[in-house]
């Protein structure tokens, strides 16, 4: 080996060894692993859902026009039936722990629990209905809802368990693997369909 | 002295990420925290106020307002009417009130209610009004108010003032809507 090549061989060891160690530890932290779907254990409508701080019931998915306040946009309500078995009342359910997933459609924008006269807080060992509503399908950049083509039969509610971790300066409660997915029948509920 | 200066801003860096840290612990692990164990119509001090429960109900119906149909549920309401004076530091209660029951389980006050919540009260000042609480009713036995002072940046040792509620499971709920106050301010007296 000549001396310009042991150079060569010095100047790009560092750099190479060190891109080698950052994709072996992005490797073994599971970067590389296929991005996860919405598989998990089917459950049916209505079978309880035991979580780390939840039970959690997917009971009904409406798709609706109008509610309490009226006509507005085209939404899928869901209703579910929830305890919370922590320790300490809570604010609302977490985001992220139910997912609405339309079949082949757009995904519906995301929103909050929307319960009538109730808020959303959830109270520890106090059973409720919870209602989460979507806009589907979603608002386009005008601002304008697109028609429906075909109303699907069926939606999916995919939920997840959560873990109680250790950030980096607090205890928290963050999203782990899919615990269920429901798939249950979309009852057409439109005023104007 | 260059070395020195150098040593010095680490000693100045690790500092400031010690404050840091000390300052944001986790409340319930990380501040001193005393109770002045009080009964009902007693008055108990922190810091910043001094409290006192003067009424409270249990029952399946709370009226919020003349306008509204009352809220019912299968659990049960406690419905608690409060009087705090603050002392130096105007008062709020946002957060830092909670229902404990003997379980170790903690409530917060319904938001549906929060309009009767005790107003924001200045230095000098007496506010006044109500939380309720949903809670299983077989829980109310032991159950205490607790009121908090506001968490500050750094750890300080602190009072909260815990209100013993009289409740057993055998208390007679009322039959009724129980209807909510206006909450109020006045000058302490």
């Amino acid at each position: 080996m000549g001396v310009r090549q042991a150079g060569l061989l010095r100047r790009w060891l560092v750099p190479l060894a060190a891109v080698a160690s950052l994709v072996a530890a992005v490797g073994l932290a599971g970067g590389f692993r296929d991005a996860e779907g919405y598989a998990g254990p089917a459950v049916d409508p209505g079978e309880e859902i035991t979580l780390a701080r939840w039970r959690i019931t997917v009971d009904e998915a409406e798709l609706i026009d109008s509610d309490a306040f009226g006509p507005g946009d085209t939404r899928i309500r869901l209703h579910l039936t929830v305890t919370l078995t922590d320790r300490e009342s809570t604010y609302a359910l977490p985001e992220g722990l139910v997912t609405l997933v339309v079949p082949g459609g757009p995904e519906p924008e995301p929103g909050f629990g929307s319960n009538g006269v109730w808020s959303t807080q959830l109270d520890p060992d106090i059973t409720r209905t919870y209602l989460l509503v979507r806009t589907w399908p979603p608002r386009g950049d005008d601002d304008a809802q697109p028609p429906i083509g075909t109303v699907p039969d069926t939606v999916t509610v995919v939920v997840r368990d959560e873990v109680d971790a250790q950030g980096p300066l607090f205890r928290e409660w963050r999203l782990d693997d899919v615990a269920a997915v429901v798939t249950l029948p979309l009852t057409d509920l439109r005023e104007e369909p | 002295m260059s070395r020195r200066r150098d040593w010095s801003a680490l000693a100045g860096c690790l500092a400031v990420v010690a404050a840091i840290a000390v300052g944001v612990g986790d409340r319930e692990e990380g501040v001193p925290m005393g109770y002045a164990d009080v009964a009902v119509g007693e008055t108990g001090a922190s810091s910043t106020f001094a409290a006192r429960v003067l009424d409270v109900q249990v029952g399946r119906q709370v009226q919020k307002d003349e306008y509204s149909e009352p809220l019912v549920t299968d659990a049960m309401f406690v419905v608690v009417e409060v009087a705090a004076d603050a002392f130096t530091e105007a008062v709020s209660f946002s957060g830092d009130v909670w229902l404990v029951t003997t379980t170790g389980h903690r409530y917060e006050p319904r938001p549906e209610t929060n309009l009767g919540h005790p107003p924001f009260t200045p230095p000098g000042f007496t506010g006044t009004g109500t939380f309720v609480f949903q809670v299983p009713p077989d829980r109310l036995d032991g159950a205490r108010l607790l009121l908090e002072p506001p968490t500050g940046t750094f750890i300080t040792y602190d009072v909260a003032v815990r209100v013993d509620l009289d409740l057993t499971e055998d208390t007679t709920p009322v039959a009724t809507p129980i209807e909510l106050g206006e909450p109020s301010l006045a000058v302490t007296p």
